[in-house]
């Protein structure tokens, strides 16, 4: 009975500082709101293109509709494969909503379709991320809500049996859940998507592409690419800025088995938010790891012009299977940041080299040349022998040790049409390097080759061994030749 | 020797019918059902501590999907599958979704094609009408085994009469379903699953077709023999 009437003042007490605890809460003073206000349609893109970041203080109710369709496309260049897509390309749009916001998702299957599709976001708490709720027959389309409450960048996917065949085919893209502490804004965001094809065909082989199983289960593919296509992000199709701008690129990779070890040759990466995650976990990083069925934030500053290549630094998979991006910069040079190529001297070896060379006095390679008078073979066969050596440790890893480059990625030597036509063109290209799109016996290719680090010597003996190889013209190229258009003559 | 006969006799009495229906250019209803012969079937999944092996008896399967021009006939007799007078429960809106009007396949529609936009209900209708029934999944998959060709070779999906038992999906999302199957490489046959699961009774689809069976080639002759003198 007494402690009954103590408890009294403290009860009013209590329900005083509520009334004040509310008042200050229906006045606004408590910062941005977590109630849901207003309905929107959300802006959905297709890679590389992100959608502009959410401005609202406030979670909204948020509309998504997507319709996933069967679709044919290229895959490379002269080769076609049935995507299953979210919205008609690969990768599928891009989503962005806003942490807090509710989010009513409404998937639509084409009539067209000839299976089941559905989805499941990482972003979604709940069974399946909304695969069992949205199985949906083609013709029919189904509405599911969800709360955006956990903000980061996760993957979506198609999540129907075969699981691992929907995905193989296509169906994948990203959702961001923008933070309600927005990250800092950037001049350029963009939106790149590794994932893999498994074609019965080998690399490049031309035509429609049936998907493999068997490659598939040995988890060796075909094709590793940016944004669905071999050269979706390469050429006109590149990643564009200006020096002194900052990017965000929101990075997925769906495998569905390998992992990106995700690197841009010549940036450092300022800050990133691994796994797609809100917090930055790294400052000043090379290579980021990311799983399959994960993603990251990457942000940096681009300071030199020219062109930066983006790979997966598992390397073979750049060179041979297509993960190869492009990422255009320009405006002025910063010789400070980096300073280009300074000189070119004549190099006679170092100490080391010239114990070796007594070690082994009967060495026939022109780098270990004794002759005093000049380093360069005087016979077409030595020179040849000579331009083949350099060939083999310079050009063979793009070109080929027999000459016929990789389809659709780097151009063929071998009975070259664009080689043989023009042998001042061919010295041009080797001295600075060559950009952009050239056609060699009526194939288009796209790519960067750089000016290559060799002496005229060795130019004029690395062509001339071309030029004799491959069934090519069988051209000479002399030193002289190659001073020539050094100058500039 | 048995089923020769029986055979036989079908042929005969499509021979006789088809002086009666030959003004509607129908094409053979059968003549050759497959027989199917008792074995053990290898299920797609596991199905708790059940042997993994399944019993299949003997039973008989039509060669060819129910074509438009068989379909009609039945729906000139049965009313309630007109497709003005079908009930939404038992067909929804695409039923027929091509055909011109009740009795009207317009022009998109050929005769001898199969028939699609068809609910599980009107399939099940379809096979009693005719003294059969829809096959299971069990005898479908079995069938189709053995006589892959004239199986997949129309690409039209097909009910069956317990489409929707498995459940893959519910029972396990993503890659889980691989753990509880026989033979998780199978991925034809996960696709024709997860088709067949996420199908209610009442959808009617443009690829999903159908084709009836019986247990016995003589229950079939007999009421073939019906059929026959229906049209």
């Amino acid at each position: 009975m007494s402690k009954r009437i103590v408890q009294k003042p403290l009860l009013i007490v209590f329900a005083a500082m509520l009334t004040i605890y509310t008042v200050i809460l229906a006045s606004g003073c408590s910062g941005d709101s977590n109630k849901i206000e207003g309905v929107e349609y959300a802006n959905l893109t297709y890679a590389p293109d992100v959608p502009q970041p959410i401005l609202r203080d406030h979670p909204s109710k948020v509309i998504v509709n997507l319709e996933t369709m069967q679709v044919e496309g290229r895959l490379a260049d002269g080769v076609k494969y049935n995507f299953w897509t979210f919205g008609g390309k690969v990768p599928g749009e891009f989503i962005r909503v806003r942490e807090g916001d509710e989010v009513e998702f409404h998937l639509d299957n084409s009539p067209l379709c000839s299976v089941p599709h559905s989805i499941d976001l990482h972003a979604v708490s709940g069974p399946g991320g909304g695969a069992s709720a949205s199985q949906t027959m083609p013709g029919h389309s189904s509405t599911f809500t969800f709360k955006a409450d956990h903000p980061g960048l996760y993957i979506y996917h198609c999540a129907t049996q075969p699981v691992p065949l929907h995905i193989a085919n296509g169906m994948y893209g990203l959702i961001y859940v923008e933070p309600k502490k927005a990250l800092p804004q950037v001049d350029h965001e963009y939106y790149i998507m590794q994932s893999e094809f498994y074609t019965t065909g080998d690399y490049g082989a031309p035509g429609l592409q049936d998907f493999s199983l068997d490659k598939a289960l040995q988890e060796n593919p075909t094709y590793v690419v940016f944004n669905g296509s071999v050269g979706a992000l390469t050429g006109d199709n590149a990643l564009q800025a200006k020096v002194g701008e900052s990017i965000r690129l929101f990075v997925g990779n769906i495998g569905p088995n390998l992992s990106s070890s995700f690197h841009i040759i010549g940036v450092v990466f300022d800050k990133v938010y691994m796994f797609g995650g809100t917090e930055v976990t790294q400052k000043n990083v090379q290579t980021v790891s990311i799983p399959a069925g994960g993603a990251a934030i990457v942000e940096f500053k681009v300071k030199v012009p020219g062109t930066y290549i983006i790979v997966d630094h598992s390397i073979f998979r750049a060179f041979n299977k297509g993960a190869v991006g492009m990422l255009t910069v320009t405006g002025a040079e910063n010789k400070e940041i980096f300073s280009g190529k300074h000189s070119d001297n004549l190099f006679y070896g170092s100490d080391l080299d010239k114990k070796l060379e007594n070690n082994n006095s009967d060495s026939s390679s022109p780098t270990a040349s004794t002759s005093s008078t000049n380093n360069s073979p005087t016979s077409i066969d030595d020179i040849v022998a000579a331009g083949k050596q350099i060939f083999s440790r310079t050009c063979f890893a793009c070109h080929q040790p027999d000459g016929k480059g990789v389809p659709n990625v780097f151009p063929p030597l071998a009975q070259s049409n664009f080689l043989n036509a023009d042998k001042d063109r061919a010295i041009g290209i080797v001295l600075h390097g060559k950009t952009g799109t050239v056609t060699v016996n009526k194939k288009q290719y796209n790519n960067v080759m750089p000016a290559q680090n060799l002496s005229d010597d060795q130019i004029a003996a690395v062509l001339t061994y071309v030029y004799h190889s491959f069934g090519n013209s069988g051209k000479v190229v002399t030193k002289e030749d190659v001073t020539k258009v050094r100058n500039g003559k | 020797m048995r089923f020769h006969k029986t055979v036989n006799i079908v042929l005969i009495i499509i021979a006789l019918s088809f002086n009666c229906v030959q003004a509607q250019n129908p094409r053979k209803i059968s003549g050759e059902m497959i027989s199917v012969s008792s074995g053990y079937y290898i299920p797609l999944f596991k199905v708790g501590n059940e042997p993994t092996k399944q019993f299949i008896k003997q039973f008989y399967i039509q060669p060819h999907l129910v074509t438009n021009i068989e379909y009609l006939e039945f729906v000139k007799a049965n009313p309630e599958w007109r497709k003005s007078k079908v009930k939404r429960i038992f067909a929804d809106g695409n039923y027929l979704r091509m055909w011109n009007g009740d009795f009207d396949l317009g022009s998109q529609v050929k005769p001898n094609e199969p028939v699609t936009d068809i609910s599980w209900f009107a399939a099940n209708a379809y096979c009693k009408w005719i003294g059969m029934r829809l096959p299971t999944v069990s005898e479908w998959e079995f069938a189709a085994i053995k006589n892959n060709k004239i199986f997949f070779q129309e690409r039209i999906n097909e009910w069956t009469m317990d489409f929707n038992e498995t459940n893959i999906m519910a029972s396990s999302v993503c890659g889980g379903a691989g753990a509880i199957a026989n033979t998780p490489e199978d991925y034809a046959a996960f696709l024709r699953y997860s088709y067949r699961d996420n199908l209610k009774a009442n959808y009617s689809l443009d690829d999903l077709g159908f084709r009836c069976v019986s247990d016995s080639p003589e229950k079939y002759s007999q009421q073939l023999n019906v059929f026959v003198v229906k049209k």
